[in-house]
């Protein structure tokens, strides 16, 4: 039965033109991607982790301090400051679950940094600059919680002999 | 050479296994519309030729648990049905793309309004090729061929039966076998990891070397759902991924050239050209804005590593690694679909051999009137039977999504067994061992959360940030592992050890320095 159908279908395919084998060949030329090395160890380290990544939470808050702080007078590894600011307030959830913080911890500073995320999005989108955003209601109190924290866990560590926070002494 | 011979035989025969379980249930949909629900019937389930017929195929297609390939039969019986061409290839597209497996499975790896917005996508697409190619070729439907009707009882169940094995042995297996070769055909002309650099989030040609690429590619709904979703959370092209889920899982070379014999070139042409400018036009539409915030756009991807040749030239142990990818593609429901699918074939030749006049399934279809009126037990029609049938294929799948993901209890067992494995491997510099075990470790995480969540018991945002942390050092260890840089892997096998006890202990509301 196959095989009659073979028969069948090449005849078909000969009448009909031979169209579908163009398709074919034009989609073989279409392949014509070139390169077949894939990224190396270092070079996937830089597409996960840009320039401006930081190690750690305890990082992230000083360099959201030092933000704060510098009332847009600061040199920044990212493409803008404005585009660091955001970045590190979209991975604060993320570098938190990365330390020893308790889910409270977590959870009090969360829902905060989302929505602010949220909110300096928008405003970069709107062409804000650093020293407007960072006047952000409710910014300056997030990087606040956000330091506490890290100086409690940081003390937290210390009393328990870990001078430096499991994630950095792998 | 070595490669070029052995890479495409793997990828077939992955390829082949994989489809399994889809093809069979692919033959049992097709054996239930030709025995049960009869050509009227069929025509009816669809819609007749009212507007509800591309609504209707939409739905059942993104009911029905069929693949690419499984989907050739039932097409072929819709044809024979009477119902029209659009409606049977919004069907044949639909059908493979979404089954509620792989809805679930996609709603926990990717923002479920993308899910959404796909499913949607998928919808328009049925419905412009359905509406043009009906307008540009009216009255391009077959007048329904006469079935006699089949008579209740065991005999109905042994029609289908006998159904099943006769269409795998059908010129539709022809096509079957003509879509799982292209898998072979574009393993042989793409080297490997050509694709890695072809889904990044700002490449403009993506989602047209995503068309190019994924047409010849077979793709069951459930890789594609995952291959998407990794897309998303590598912050690739969105379009590029809206093509993959469209034209990898809802078309193959064996479909086409079904479409081909059965409407002509310039028909099959006309469809495919509809279907390419749509699902570009979406494809672009999305990119920008589905684009996932807060995610680090990488400019490679794996997804389409299994689409290119799994060896270059020069690979060593090409043999032995085949052998051992051939092993590991062996899973058990594939294995047994593949014994099962075996069997009906072997049946239906040897019918086919030894009884050329069908004998046994006019045995099958006469009725015995005095016997049948004799008997006491309720006879139920065809349509409720038909009914029963595709509505339980239906909850079978979605109760197969339970024992696909089972409770958290079970995969945390799976869990820290195969982190026990990991650290081993990476220990041993073992590298194809690591090669295997961090994606069943990736698959075995994403099951732990689409189980949780169908029980009811969804992971809250910390445990759900754990464990992005712990899949993204595993894929850390992955590149390193690839490389087979033993520093580096070293050091991240302790970064994912330490991610994922966090995660463990997140599960129990505990942590590490208490």
């Amino acid at each position: 039965m196959i095989m009659m159908n073979t028969t069948l279908f090449i005849k078909r395919l000969h009448e009909e033109s031979q169209v579908a084998w163009r398709y074919l060949c034009m989609v073989v030329l279409l392949l014509g991607v070139g390169g077949c090395r894939g990224p190396n160890a270092e070079e996937h380290e830089e597409e996960h982790f840009p320039p401006h990544w930081p190690n750690t939470i305890f990082e992230a808050s000083d360099r959201l301090r030092m933000i704060v702080d510098a009332d847009g007078v600061i040199e920044s590894k990212a493409p803008s400051i404005e585009q660091e600011l955001l970045d590190l307030l979209e991975w604060i959830p993320e570098l938190i679950a990365d330390s020893d913080m308790s889910k409270a911890d977590f959870d009090s500073v969360d829902s905060t940094v989302v929505l602010l995320a949220k909110q300096i999005e928008k405003g970069t989108g709107e062409g804000r600059s650093i020293k407007d955003l960072i006047t952000t209601p409710g910014l300056g109190e997030a990087v606040k919680t956000l330091q506490q924290l890290c100086e409690t866990e940081q003390a937290r560590l210390d009393a328990l002999g870990l001078t430096t926070p499991p994630s950095e002494g792998e | 050479m070595e490669a070029l011979i052995f890479g495409p035989l793997v990828r077939i025969v992955q390829a082949a296994l994989a489809a399994m379980p889809t093809l069979v249930v692919g033959w049992l949909i097709a054996a239930i519309f030709e025995r049960i629900l009869g050509r009227e019937g069929t025509f009816k389930l669809f819609g007749g030729r009212s507007w509800r017929q591309l609504p209707y195929a939409w739905l059942l297609g993104m009911l029905l648990p069929v693949c690419s390939l499984g989907v050739i039969p039932v097409m072929q019986q819709m044809r024979k049905s009477g119902i029209s061409g659009g409606t049977i290839i919004a069907f044949g597209l639909t059908a493979p793309l979404f089954n509620p497996i792989s809805v679930l499975y996609g709603l926990t790896l990717s923002d479920p309004f993308t899910l959404f917005v796909f499913c949607l996508g998928s919808l328009t697409i049925v419905t412009a090729i359905g509406v043009l190619w009906d307008w540009m070729y009216p009255r391009n439907w077959l007048e329904p061929e006469s079935l006699p009707p089949t008579p209740y009882g065991l005999k109905r169940v042994a029609a289908v039966f006998v159904s099943m094995c006769e269409q795998a042995v059908s010129p539709t297996s022809f096509y079957i076998l003509l879509g799982i070769l292209g898998v072979g055909v574009l393993a042989l002309i793409l080297p490997p990891g050509v694709l890695q650099s072809s889904a990044g989030a700002e490449d403009l040609s993506a989602p047209l070397t995503m068309t190019a690429v994924a047409t010849l590619a077979y793709v069951t709904p459930m890789t594609a759902i995952v291959q998407v979703a990794s897309m998303f959370q590598h912050g690739n092209s969105i379009g590029a991924s809206f093509t993959l889920l469209v034209m990898g899982t809802g078309v193959n070379l064996g479909l086409i050239l079904w479409s081909v014999v059965t409407f002509g070139v310039k028909r099959t042409l006309a469809w495919f050209l509809i279907l390419v400018a749509v699902v570009l036009a979406i494809s672009y539409g999305v990119n920008g804005p589905l684009h996932p915030k807060g995610v680090q756009s990488a400019d490679h991807t794996h997804a389409f590593d299994g689409y290119c040749n799994p060896y270059g030239i020069g690979s060593i142990n090409v043999l032995e690694s085949s052998w051992k990818s051939v092993k590991d593609a062996c899973v058990g429901e594939n294995v047994v679909a593949g014994i099962a699918a075996g069997l009906f074939a072997l049946i239906g030749w040897l019918l086919a051999k030894l009884d050329p006049k069908q004998t046994i399934m006019s045995f099958l279809l006469r009725t015995n009137q005095a016997s049948q009126g004799m008997r006491r037990d309720i006879v139920l029609p065809n349509t409720v039977i038909a009914a029963v049938t595709l509505v339980g294929l239906v909850l079978a799948s979605i109760g197969g999504c339970y024992l696909y993901y089972p409770p958290m209890s079970e995969v945390r067992k799976e869990l820290s067994f195969l982190q026990a494995e990991l650290n081993s491997a990476v220990g041993g510099s073992h590298w194809d061992e690591v090669a295997f075990l961090i994606p069943q470790q990736e698959d075995w995480a994403h099951k732990l959360v689409v189980g949780n969540y169908l029980r009811q018991t969804p992971l809250n945002r910390f445990q759900e940030m754990r464990l992005k942390v712990f899949l993204s050092k595993l894929e850390m260890l992955e590149h390193a592992c690839e490389d087979k840089d033993k520093a580096e892997a070293d050091l991240w096998s302790k970064k994912v050890n330490l991610a994922y006890v966090r995660f463990r202990e997140s599960l129990d509301g505990r942590r590490l320095t208490d």
